[in-house]
């Protein structure tokens, strides 16, 4: 029998991921029959986001549940252009099989050595803040948030006319606690809810990335496996993946709710000031993303994004 | 049984005298060799965890340590102290334990508060009656107040490897370290006049008549840092490794510009013996964080709180159980290892009796305070014994007598009482 | 005449590391300051400065982690050691620690060189500043191989003092050895 070991980045045991993670790898072994053993290791078991990623890449981990890294490929930031795709819709369109940011992810992901299975949508991300919170480029001049240290995620920020500081996950709650930042602009509202529901007064969903998480496989460890052990993984993976394509929105509306429920205020600016947002951000960071990724990406970004 | 030959070899190692970090490297090399490990990948895990934003706070709190021996910092703090509460019956061994406890304040280490306090308070209080070797066990105790009182070089290691929140962690032992310096002062006042005699005599005379007011004065820069410290971190100014940054700053301008103390050639001294003593802690940790990664994927954690609960069912015992483990290993290892090796292989089993990983965080710092001065490996006892000239085997008896009547009592309170621990970062909104 | 060499040698990589180790306190120091003080007075957000900060750390641990095998001054469990005396026993078993030492950063230099082999076929870099990751790397294989340097130091030392008559002289160049000051 064969050994694999599954780990994600972010989930711990419980959470959505952490469940999605637990339930792929049972998927992987019932369908095989017990011929192929997998080892689940959840959020930071294996150490850090970036660590996990490498393990991943280098074929220790074999099966990941990730959000996409762009140390090893800045491409991969073509996750985190703002504004690309608006509604659920054309979000799940796109990044279903056969949508064309799937294939972008697929070929971008095959370069680095991995075999991409699919995304793993979570929803629309936003702003969570403790103080004050905006809906115009003008409002938030005032408020400083934490952003991702992905490229172009602060950039994205800046556009929108917030002050932003790139501070490391770890240290994100003390900064948000100290008031070092006002909030916290880079997730949908499970993650708000779950680790900042005490200090979060108010969660704004700017919309600004569509967030979403990829199942893949290491290619060599890929290469190694039957044909039929091939078609065990794969089917497992697709199941999850559409497994979380019907369950995505409901279970980011059930954590809007367990967030209103905990005293989080909710709020989704109206699709007039959606739209000034967007420009704004197209206006300013796609340019910037040409330089990075590639006029080419951009070219096929610009293409095919939904209508503001 | 892999996990017994390591730490075989480990000990077997160490007692040979080869320095601990490279006993270590010695470990991960069998423990390579024993499981399936993949040698492109371990060193680059081992990069990735010191690569750490928080991590960074290290060789700055290490810094300011020195920054404030070298700068006069610590003898206005002494100074301070001496004339508040000198003249009174065991005041100046009170004396000494309350100058560490502000030092540690600052300063994120122990050793600095040895080197800096030892040298300057020691000879003072022989002359006051009080014994070196009683004085050097005193040293080696008060000055592990450094780790518990924030920021806290311990603190800080155990929140990266348990991913804790390193605000939460410092605000959790500092109840501990108010029981651990009021334990100190009643255990030294009941020394006095028991195992040696004090006398006034000497104090009388000579330049220590400093008043009250100038004491004060001198001292306000030395006081004001960990206000600008503490609350910088917990007002919101900037995180707890900016806050190292801004820490190590301010000890050099007090001590070029306040105190004078300071020189460039001093200043220059001051940044590579601090930089060596990071060196001394990082390949400890670099090595201490590759061996923890092969046995998490092992699962070794898991199999560990698997066998102590069958071993042990009734969540006290298993407390009383992990506290004798945490102190047993600070006799034999030093207290890095300690922090960042067994804690975290323990804190599966304490979480699933229901403690807060904060609050295992103020008993690990605890069980540092003893594992620092318990011997056979002591490493601030010893160097309590070289700042103060005092011979080591006189100087066990009242260290252990000091670790058995206030250290272990305060680690039995903080682990039973939780609020000891959990109120102040409650209290500050951390949990 | 080749030990003099040796000594000029050594001397002057201590002071390169001393200098080296002092520019990158200064650097983390500094850096963080301008951070702290870029967001309070300017409310810049410096994109990718924290990311030179961590190189210039990484620089700053494995420095000081040389500087340490240079001076001796890594922790030790010297309450076994500290019985041998002055005598032959005692220069053998500096000599067994020695092998021992110089086996674990021989073992240590492999593990660094295969992690920059790796970081060489998977470049990658960082998001702000796009800083290539073998960069900061490269200091634990500086580390890993200077320690193993000074531990055939300590091998060579022990080893002329235990054949040497005049077992002072030996200590005396030991001294010098050491790039204390
Ligand atoms: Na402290
Ligand atoms: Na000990």
């Amino acid at each position: 029998a064969t050994t694999l070991k599954m780990a994600t980045d972010s989930g711990a045991k419980g959470s959505p991921a952490g469940n999605a993670l637990k339930k792929w790898a049972d998927l992987i072994e019932q369908k095989s029959k017990g011929d192929i053993k997998v080892k689940v290791f959840y959020q930071n078991e294996l150490g850090g986001q970036q660590e996990v990623f490498d393990l991943h890449v280098a074929g220790d981990v074999q099966l990941m549940l990730n959000w996409p890294m762009t140390s090893y490929d800045k491409r991969i930031g073509v996750i985190y252009t703002p504004y690309m795709t608006t509604s659920w819709d054309d979000a799940l369109k796109a990044y279903s099989p056969g949508g064309w940011v799937n294939n972008l992810l697929g070929g971008i992901y095959k370069d680095i050595g991995l075999k991409f299975f699919g995304p793993w949508p979570e929803g629309f991300n936003g702003v969570a803040t403790r103080g004050s919170h905006a809906l115009t480029i003008g409002d938030a001049k005032n408020i400083k948030v934490r952003t991702m240290t992905v490229f172009p995620a602060p950039q994205t920020m800046q556009a929108l006319g917030y002050q932003t500081a790139a501070i490391d996950w770890g240290e994100v709650y003390t900064a948000m606690q100290t008031g070092v930042v006002d909030g916290e602009a880079g997730n949908v509202i499970f993650w708000d809810y779950e680790y900042f529901r005490d200090i979060v007064k108010t969660y704004v969903r700017t919309k600004h990335f569509f967030m979403t998480g990829v199942l893949s496989m290491n290619h060599k460890a890929w290469d190694k496996l039957s044909a039929e052990q091939q078609k065990v993984v794969s089917e497992a993976s697709l199941e999850i993946m559409n497994d979380q394509f019907k369950a995505a929105k409901a279970q980011d509306e059930f954590y809007v709710k367990k967030a209103v429920e905990a005293g989080i205020k909710y709020i989704e600016p109206s699709p007039a000031e959606l739209a000034v947002l967007g420009k704004a951000a197209r206006e300013k960071v796609w340019p910037l993303m040409e330089k990075e990724i590639g006029a080419e990406i951009v070219k096929t970004i610009r293409s095919n994004a939904s209508p503001l | 049984m892999e996990g017994l030959i390591a730490i075989g070899l480990l000990l077997v190692m160490m007692v040979l005298g080869v320095p601990v970090a490279w006993s270590f490297a010695g470990v991960l090399a069998y423990l390579v060799s024993a499981y399936d490990v993949n040698i492109d990948t371990i060193m680059m895990q081992g990069y990735r965890s010191l690569d750490s934003v928080i991590l960074i706070a290290l060789p700055l709190f290490v810094l300011t340590g020195y920054l404030m021996q070298g700068g006069g910092i610590a003898r206005r703090l002494v100074e301070f102290i001496e004339v508040m509460v000198g003249k009174r019956r065991g005041g100046m061994g009170a004396s000494m334990v309350l100058a560490s406890g502000i030092f540690g304040a600052i300063a994120g280490t122990a050793t600095a508060a040895v080197a800096s306090i030892g040298t300057i308070m020691i000879g003072p209080l022989e002359q006051r009656g009080y014994p070196r070797h009683y004085s050097s066990a005193l040293l080696g105790i008060s000055s592990l107040l450094g780790i518990l009182i924030p920021p806290s070089i311990t603190m800080i290691l155990f929140a990266v490897v348990t991913r804790q929140s390193v605000a939460a962690c410092f605000a959790a032992s500092i109840g501990p370290a108010i029981l651990l310096i009021i334990g100190l002062i009643v255990a030294n006042r009941f020394s006095v006049g028991r195992l040696f005699h004090e006398s006034f005599a000497a104090a009388a005379d000579g330049q220590e008549r400093v008043s009250k007011g100038r004491a004060t004065l001198s001292a306000l820069p030395a006081l004001s840092l960990p206000l600008m410290i503490l609350g910088g971190i917990y007002g919101g100014i900037f995180t707890p490794t900016e806050a190292a940054a801004v820490a190590a700053f301010c000890a050099m301008i007090v001590g070029f510009f306040f105190y004078r103390d300071l020189t460039a050639k001093g200043f220059a001294h001051n940044l590579v013996a601090a930089a060596e003593t990071t060196g001394t802690v990082i390949l400890i940790l670099l090595f201490s964080f590759m061996i923890g990664r092969i046995l998490a994927s092992e699962g070794i954690p898991q199999d560990l709180t698997e066998w102590v609960t069958s071993l042990v069912s009734n969540p006290l015992l298993i407390l009383v159980t992990v506290n004798l483990v945490l102190i047993l290993a600070g006799m034999i290892i030093d207290d890095v290892s300690v922090t960042v090796v067994i804690a975290p292989l323990f804190l599966p089993l304490m979480m699933e009796t229901g403690m807060h990983p904060v609050h295992f965080a103020s008993i690990v710092a605890c069980s540092v305070v003893i594992g620092a001065n318990s011997p056979p490996v002591a490493p601030i006892l010893y160097m309590a014994c070289r700042i103060g000239k005092a011979e080591i085997h006189r100087t066990i008896a009242p260290a252990i007598a000091l670790m058995l009547f206030v250290a272990l009592p305060v680690m039995v309170v903080t682990t039973f009482v939780p609020e000891l621990s959990l109120a102040l970062p409650r209290l500050l909104g951390f949990l | 005449m080749t030990m003099r060499v040796i000594a000029a040698l050594g001397k002057s990589a201590a002071w390169l590391l001393d200098a080296a180790a002092f520019v990158a306190s200064v650097l983390v120091v500094g850096l963080m300051l301008l951070l702290v003080a870029g967001r309070y007075l300017f409310g810049w957000s410096i994109v990718g400065l924290l990311e030179v900060i961590m190189m210039c750390g990484m620089w700053l641990y494995m420095l000081g982690a040389l500087i340490a095998s240079r001076r001796k001054e890594h922790l030790v469990v010297d309450f076994f050691a500290q019985k041998f005396g002055d005598g032959w026993a005692r220069e053998a078993h500096r000599i067994l620690v020695g092998v021992i030492t110089f086996a674990a950063t021989a073992f240590f230099t492999l593990l660094a060189w295969r992690m920059l082999q790796w970081s060489f076929d998977h470049p990658q870099t960082t998001p702000g500043m796009g800083i290539p990751l073998w960069i900061p790397q490269s200091a634990i294989l500086v580390a890993a191989v200077g320690s193993g340097l000074y531990a055939l130091r300590d091998i060579v030392l022990a080893g002329l003092a235990l054949s040497s008559a005049r077992a002072r002289t030996a200590i005396r160049s030991e001294e010098a050895l050491s790039w204390k000051a």
